[in-house]
């Protein structure tokens, strides 16, 4: 039995939130995306496949929504909000997040959800937070990344703030937004009521500059982008024969770098006594960052990542998604996840954050075509006669 | 206000260190959890010896960077190479309702507090375990956290100009959220399943695995062919202008997306009498595409005559998502939205006195949570835990130091 297992939840489709519904359903709660007829907006996003229908092109919505089941609704028309309602009489836990602040169109706000339904917890993530004067806003990932701070701290002091690809932000606000829903479910679990659990995407983002804070708070110093020239001890990107490798050394880390560094013929330079000391050490930081740089330049990036390790020294290899896919590591852990493309072929998924005694939780199924579930939980489920469903879809309602 | 905090009376040891275990504690402890974090001078937290520290502060209690992660929990003094000291976390085994712990793999089975060893008395413990890279596989005797798995899990890649080195998102990125954040993820859902079995459950969450989660697009297009590429700064494939532009100051800087051509109007009223805004030719995202260098230029050049908070609001007025890049300085002095919310919160630290620490990552409305209290001084609540926790006497506790066992 996966742990989740039981818990419906209820998604709105808000293109910020669909991660955190993509992580209960890995743990095995039924999560239910409800989209409007023409589907929702993370189904036009590339990448995209060549060979697909329009609606099942996209692999951000074969990641987000993996795992979870599909049906389409209208709530802006009477029939369709009734449904809806009917819906969420059956949920735990409903998923609203939106970019502007708003809600999706024709979809009830957290207020209106628990005054209507004691039991339910809804979960909001917005751009900014449901209060304060900021609270309409909008933002794109971009925008939430420059807002939460990461932004200035990312990148070269020559070039503009940079964003931390790959949408980070929206991830980082939708794992806040599962792990808020969760404990609004524990919550309920003591009182019995429902609740709404409330994350902005800016606060999700600032809660990952946590040391920067600290930075202004307690020395006065504004801090902007460091590029490679980290103010620790050995912090460098090498180029090696193949590609990139990451070193970082911490204070016990010495005597290992300097045996590495005997091992190319380096080491003379650093068994100078004065090199004892710590303060002497970060003062001529230059010359340890060049050291790891040359021990890297003749060595593959797994290769100076084995011998390093082997020191104890924290060396990893840059990857890119082929060397993820390859990675002995993953694969021989069984890490991935095989899901069929739209297309018919089959695509390869990151698996889960978590082993639980051993084993991955996973999802059962793949992200949904659009309106995939509609006779299962509109008929089978809530009862609609297949002919009120035809009806329903010929008036654009489903 | 006022309302149930959902982990009141929940006990958690928190034998982590760094970052990742740290930050996922801290939030159990912001609603309501008893956190005891076991701490050591014989294998000392180095991010208690790390910058930020006030200037001219001597000492184990001055890191910001540590202090941050660990408001709200209790410090407990033990060095668990001395047989009392490994008594007294087998003893916190027992007591634990959640361990976390981030040690590298074997290390807790030595001590006898694996979860295996601990689960035989205490069916109910959820041990969260983050190693590097697992705990088993080729990689397994990997060391290291963010600043490496940020790089071996695929963000660098995806990070920054395409021109220069792969220097990734800043410091140790993936420890606080990203591994921070679904590890509670997997341990609320342990307590919630515990509540049906009464068993706890080992969660093992690689931190190489849990970052490499973040991104699926990029893995899915390298499954199938599909082409994608890698760095692209700040901008997107799908939208036009999408970037950071330098507005009037030193180092200052607007963050500005335009992703429908709904938006690209909303902007040209807002830049009302510059050439591009009228040109026909950027009416549509190909056509803004097809002169996206000249456009980019333009714009910051626009941009770089403007204050960049009334430049954002006035985007925001026309329905155009845009923010000023916020630094540490204006996230904690002067985003007003910010202090609007109350998102920091002032804490009176021991030797430090009041200083501003993150609040909780979300919040459950009509729910006071914390941080409540500042991070604890090392060792700082060792004798309340001896005593109000695992209910050992004071003579006991006197013996336990002079053993040397407290240190």
């Amino acid at each position: 039995m996966r742990p989740l297992e039981g818990l419906r939840v209820v998604e709105a489709p808000g293109r910020h939130g669909h991660y955190a519904g993509r992580l209960l359903a890995q743990l095995g709660a039924e999560v239910l995306l409800v989209e409007p007829p023409w589907g929702a907006a993370v189904r036009r996003e590339p990448p995209l496949l060549a060979t697909a229908s329009a609606r099942d092109r996209s692999l951000q919505h074969l990641h987000l929504n993996d795992g979870k089941r599909g049906v389409t609704l209208d709530p802006a028309t009477a029939d369709g909000r009734a449904l809806l309602w009917r819906l969420l009489r059956t949920a735990d836990a409903c998923l609203l997040a939106s970019s502007d602040g708003g809600m999706p169109p024709g979809w009830p706000g957290p207020d209106e959800l628990t005054e209507m339904q004691r039991l339910l917890v809804v979960g909001a993530l917005t751009p900014f937070g449901r209060t304060g004067p900021k609270a309409r806003w909008r933002a794109t990932d971009l925008v939430a990344q420059a807002a939460g701070g990461i932004a200035a701290l990312t990148g070269f002091p020559d070039d503009p703030p940079a964003r931390v690809g790959g949408e980070q932000g929206l991830h980082m606000g939708s794992i806040h937004l599962a792990g808020a829903v969760l404990a609004g479910l524990a919550t309920r679990e003591r009182t019995g009521r429902g609740i709404v659990c409330e994350v902005s995407l800016q606060e999700s983002v600032a809660a990952s500059v946590q040391p920067d804070i600290m930075f202004w708070d307690l020395r006065g110093e504004v801090r902007g982008r460091y590029g490679e020239e980290s103010a620790a001890l050995g912090v460098t990107v090498s180029r090696c024969l193949d590609g990139w490798v990451a070193t970082y050394l911490v204070p016990w880390h010495w005597d290992g770098f300097v045996a590495w560094a005997a091992e190319d013929g380096l080491a003379e330079p650093f068994l100078d006594p004065r090199w004892q000391d710590p303060a002497f050490r970060q003062e001529n930081k230059g010359q340890v960052d060049d050291a790891l740089r040359a021990i890297c330049a003749r060595r593959t990036a797994e290769q100076a990542a084995r011998d390093g390790q082997a020191r104890r020294l924290f060396v990893f290899p840059v990857h890119g998604p082929e060397q993820l896919l390859r990675d002995p590591q993953l694969v021989t852990r069984g890490y991935f996840r095989a899901v069929r493309a739209p297309d018919g072929r089959q695509a390869t998924l990151p698996g889960s954050p978590w082993r639980m005694n051993g084993e991955p939780p996973r999802p059962e199924r793949g992200a949904p075509r659009l309106g995939q579930d509609n006779v299962g939980v509109w008929c089978e489920e809530l009862g609609l006669a297949r002919e009120t469903l035809a009806a329903l879809a010929g008036a654009g309602v489903v | 206000m006022g309302g149930a905090l959902p982990f009141t009376g929940l006990r958690v040891l928190d034998l982590s260190w760094f970052a990742a275990g740290p930050v996922c504690a801290k939030v159990l402890a912001d609603y309501g959890a008893t956190v005891v974090r076991v701490e050591s001078l014989a294998r000392l937290d180095s991010l208690r010896v790390n910058n930020p520290i006030p200037e001219g502060y001597e000492g184990y209690n001055g890191s910001g960077y540590f202090n941050n992660f660990n408001s709200n929990k209790l410090s407990l003094q033990v060095d668990l190479g001395h047989p009392a000291g490994l008594d007294l976390a087998r003893r916190l085994g027992r007591w634990a309702e959640v361990l976390v712990e981030n040690f590298a793999p074997g290390v807790l089975h030595r001590w006898g507090l694996d979860y295996e060893t601990l689960s035989r008395e205490n069916p109910g413990i959820i041990v969260v375990s983050a190693p590097a890279c697992g705990s088993e596989g080729p990689r397994r005797e990997y060391r290291g956290f963010g600043f490496g798995i940020k790089a071996i899990a695929g963000l660098s890649w995806l990070t920054g100009n395409p021109s220069r080195k792969p220097v990734g998102p800043p410091g140790a990125f993936p420890d606080f959220v990203i591994n921070a954040g679904q590890a509670l993820v997997g341990v609320i859902t342990a307590l919630r399943a515990r509540e049906r079995t009464g068993r706890g459950c080992l969660i093992e969450l690689a931190q190489y695995e849990s970052t490499v989660c973040v991104t699926g697009p990029a893995i899915a297009a390298a499954s199938l062919g599909v082409p994608r590429r890698g760095r692209m700064m700040n901008g997107s494939p799908w939208a036009c202008p999408h970037g950071i532009y330098p507005v009037r100051g030193a180092d200052r800087w607007l963050a500005l997306t335009v992703t429908t051509d709904t938006e690209w109007a909303a902007l040209g009223r807002v830049a009302f009498g510059e050439p591009w805004a009228a040109d026909p030719s950027f009416a549509t995202l190909l056509g803004r595409k097809r002169h996206e260098d000249d456009l980019e230029r333009a714009i910051a050049a626009w941009t770089g005559r403007h204050e960049g908070e009334a430049l954002a609001a006035a985007l925001q007025e026309a329905g155009v998502p845009a923010h000023v890049a916020n630094t540490n300085r204006d996230l904690l002095d002067d985003d007003p939205h910010l202090q609007a919310r109350g998102y920091y919160r002032t804490l009176v630290h021991e030797e430090l006195g009041p200083c501003r620490y993150d609040g909780a990552p979300f919040r459950l409305e009509g729910v006071a949570h914390g941080p409540f209290r500042a991070a604890p001084l090392l060792g700082g609540d060792t004798d309340t835990v001896l005593r109000d926790l695992l209910g050992i006497g004071e003579d006991e506790i006197e013996a336990l130091h002079a053993s040397g066992a407290l240190q």
